[in-house]
């Protein structure tokens, strides 16, 4: 008797052939192929595929906002016979989130310096080795000036500006949450008096696919 | 002849199929091949140190990058290239915030046929602690303290997704440093909760007081490695490093300062987090790929009765019936069992090797000004009795270490000390280690890695 196989022919002998490689195909291709993504530009206010619970760009400039507003219908700059003159303190950090600190007040200046059109002015302390250097070039004659400019010193800070971020953070099997308290002040240079100050709250929550936990 | 053939196709069916699958599979974890002009293209932009850890980088993709990310990060830190680590550290860090919400390489971990180790690398929890611990003390150097505490209390956080509730948040290092920095830029009140949780978990680390302006940070020994045993595939083990050290003195100008004290184990933070949620999937893939395997036997063995069946049957009909049957057993048979061996059970076995044992701290005074320190290495813990020692020696070494100034610091007493308690010292180990102390500035803190630690 004939092997039972040969008589049904060489067609049916090929299925496991074609099954495995209807499995190889279908099962990993592409496994170890990186997709790439073209370069594109995103919206800053907006999240991005890459989101955590930490500090991000969105929430920078969420914060930046809201402050610039309360800043400028505060009565000691909406109100002020003269321009008031700010300087930066740098803000300080209560958070689990390591964060570039210059970041926050620099986005908040320049958001008020376009928005304010000259009610804020503020001081450049971050230049002052450079300002006094061209001030001593100036009065030794090195370089010209316009002497109606001439000032006896640099100028002083009505205000100080400054912020501090404090965090709740708790995590565990459920995932972890994160809630950032964002507060920012303006402090009177000469009585120490906190003439403003505002606050903005941002919690987020996330859990972490399974295979990570 | 028949029965051959039956048994022939028994055999060659599933694995004709699990052949062509696993081939597939095996492409999913290979290294890319990197051409060596892009291998030293991309070399260039990296320090000589680096090595092989760089065509690593390029050849592992993106799904071992946080790994070795941070395999170069301590490498660049142990040499003291700390712009380097910052980098890679900060790379590192960002992945590991990112929450990973059902991605692709996610769901194919969770699926039958990948292996766990398909998933992008985010590392243990006390491996994310650690890269949290190195870059809070490369902000701590820079002087930038509370972005210090910031990443300690991100190492802290890592260490609160272990499902032992025992054993949460147990990493007292984080809690001393993030009290320290609360001391130094806010005010001692506040650290007070800080300092007493740290003393709970380590009863040697005490608050350092206002005027210690020097903290040494050092690393021992080796760390764990995680495995899986035979058999067992989808449980993730882990093995000790090896603890050949475990005291470090300090001494200055031939006097001694003081012993460090552990403040961390690494050995410990891996074998205590208890399980994953992630084992029961295994499990539940173990389970399948069993029944599956149970199945298919089954169908082959029904297959090839049928075949046996058929092949004596003179009726044409019904051998032709008997035939169908039997394929289509044999078929389905093969399939199972295919299926049953390419499912995939094995737990990810990825492990930060460079990473080292324990974690000792000292805190202490030093004028401004240049001091060389010299750190050596024993074989004994200053501070606990072996169990088979005598009261005695071990006593006056502990109030020896407790009260230097009363004791004497010299290193005549030091050495009788060690020699009263058996402690031998691991000569080729000691480091000198220079220490700058600015006028003015809060803390100094000084990294010193470990003599004894995998290279990574």
């Amino acid at each position: 008797m004939e092997p039972l196989f040969c008589s049904m022919g060489r067609a049916r002998g090929r299925a496991p052939l074609a099954l495995a490689s209807l499995l190889f195909v279908w099962g990993c291709v592409g496994g170890n192929v990186e997709v790439g993504r073209p370069v594109t530009r995103v919206d800053p206010s907006k999240e991005t595929r890459t989101t955590g619970v930490g500090i991000e760009s969105g929430n920078i400039e969420e914060v930046a906002d809201k402050m610039v507003r309360s800043i400028l219908n505060a009565p000691v700059i909406a109100r002020a016979k003269n321009t008031p003159t700010v300087a930066l303190l740098p803000v300080k950090n209560n958070t689990r989130f390591p964060i570039n600190k210059k970041i926050f007040l620099a986005v908040i200046k320049a958001r008020l310096n376009s928005q304010a059109r000259g009610r804020v002015y503020f001081l450049a302390r971050e230049e002052m080795a450079a300002i006094q250097a061209e001030r001593k070039l100036k009065r030794r004659g090195k370089v010209d000036f316009d002497p109606r400019r001439r000032r006896r010193a640099v100028g002083g800070a009505d205000f100080f500006l400054t912020g501090r971020l404090h965090g709740l953070s708790t995590a565990g099997r459920r995932g972890v949450s994160d809630t950032i308290y964002y507060t920012f002040k303006l402090i009177d240079a000469e009585s120490s008096v906190e003439v403003w100050e505002d606050i903005i709250t941002i919690k987020k929550e996330g859990l972490d696919d399974v295979i990570y936990r | 002849m028949a029965v051959y053939t039956g048994s022939f196709l028994r055999r060659l069916l599933p694995l004709l199929a699990a052949g062509g699958l696993l081939a597939g599979c095996a492409a999913a974890y290979a290294r890319v091949n990197v051409s060596e002009k892009d291998y030293r293209a991309a070399a260039r932009e990296h320090p000589a140190y680096l090595g092989g850890m760089v065509r690593d980088l390029l050849e592992e993709g993106r799904r071992n990058e946080v790994l070795n990310w941070n395999r170069m990060a301590l490498r660049a830190l142990r040499r003291g290239d700390r712009e380097v680590a910052k980098r890679y550290f900060d790379g590192s860090i960002r992945e590991i915030n990112r929450v990973f919400s059902n991605s692709e390489r996610a769901k194919r971990a969770r699926s039958l046929w990948f292996r766990e180790e398909i998933k992008d690398f985010k590392g243990d929890p006390y491996e994310r602690a650690m890269v949290f611990f190195y870059r809070g003390l490369l902000y701590y150097m820079d002087g930038e303290l509370d972005n210090a505490r910031a990443a300690f209390r991100s190492g802290q956080i890592q260490d609160a997704f272990a499902e032992e509730a025992q054993n949460r948040s147990d990493f007292a290092v984080f809690d001393y440093l993030d009290a320290r920095v609360t001391q130094r830029i806010d005010s001692p009140e506040d650290a007070v909760q800080a300092f007493a949780r740290a003393r709970s978990l380590r009863r040697r680390l005490s608050a350092p007081g206002a005027e210690e302006n020097v903290l040494l940070v050092a690393t021992l020994n080796r760390g764990p490695v995680k495995y899986t045993a035979p058999g067992r595939r989808q449980v993730l083990l882990y093995r000790r490093g090896s603890e050949r050290l475990k005291s470090i003195l300090i001494l200055k100008d031939g006097l001694l300062l003081g012993a460090a004290v552990r403040a961390g184990d690494l050995n410990y933070q891996a074998t205590t987090r208890g399980g994953r949620e992630f084992a029961s999937i295994l499990n539940g893939k173990v389970q399948f790929k069993k029944t599956t395997d149970t199945l298919g036997t089954g169908a082959l063995a029904t297959g090839v009765i049928l075949s046996r069946a058929a092949a004596m049957e003179r009726d044409s009909n019904r051998r032709g019936a008997l035939a169908v049957g039997s394929l289509a057993a044999l078929a389905v048979g093969g399939t199972l069992k295919a299926i049953s061996a390419l499912t995939r059970t094995e737990a990810d076995t990825r492990t930060w090797t460079a990473l080292p044992g324990q974690i000792y701290l000292w805190s202490g005074k030093l004028p401004p000004g240049e001091h060389e320190l010299e750190f050596r290495y024993y074989w004994r813990d200053v501070w606990k009795p072996a169990a088979s020692s005598a009261g005695g020696a071990w006593e006056e070494a502990g109030r020896m270490l407790a009260d230097l100034d009363k004791f004497g610091r010299s290193s005549q007493r030091v050495r009788r000390m060690l020699r009263s308690i058996g402690a031998s010292e691991e000569r080729d180990s000691r480091r000198r280690v220079t220490v700058r102390v600015e006028p003015g500035k809060k803390d100094h803190l000084v990294f010193v890695p470990s003599p004894n630690a995998h290279e990574g």
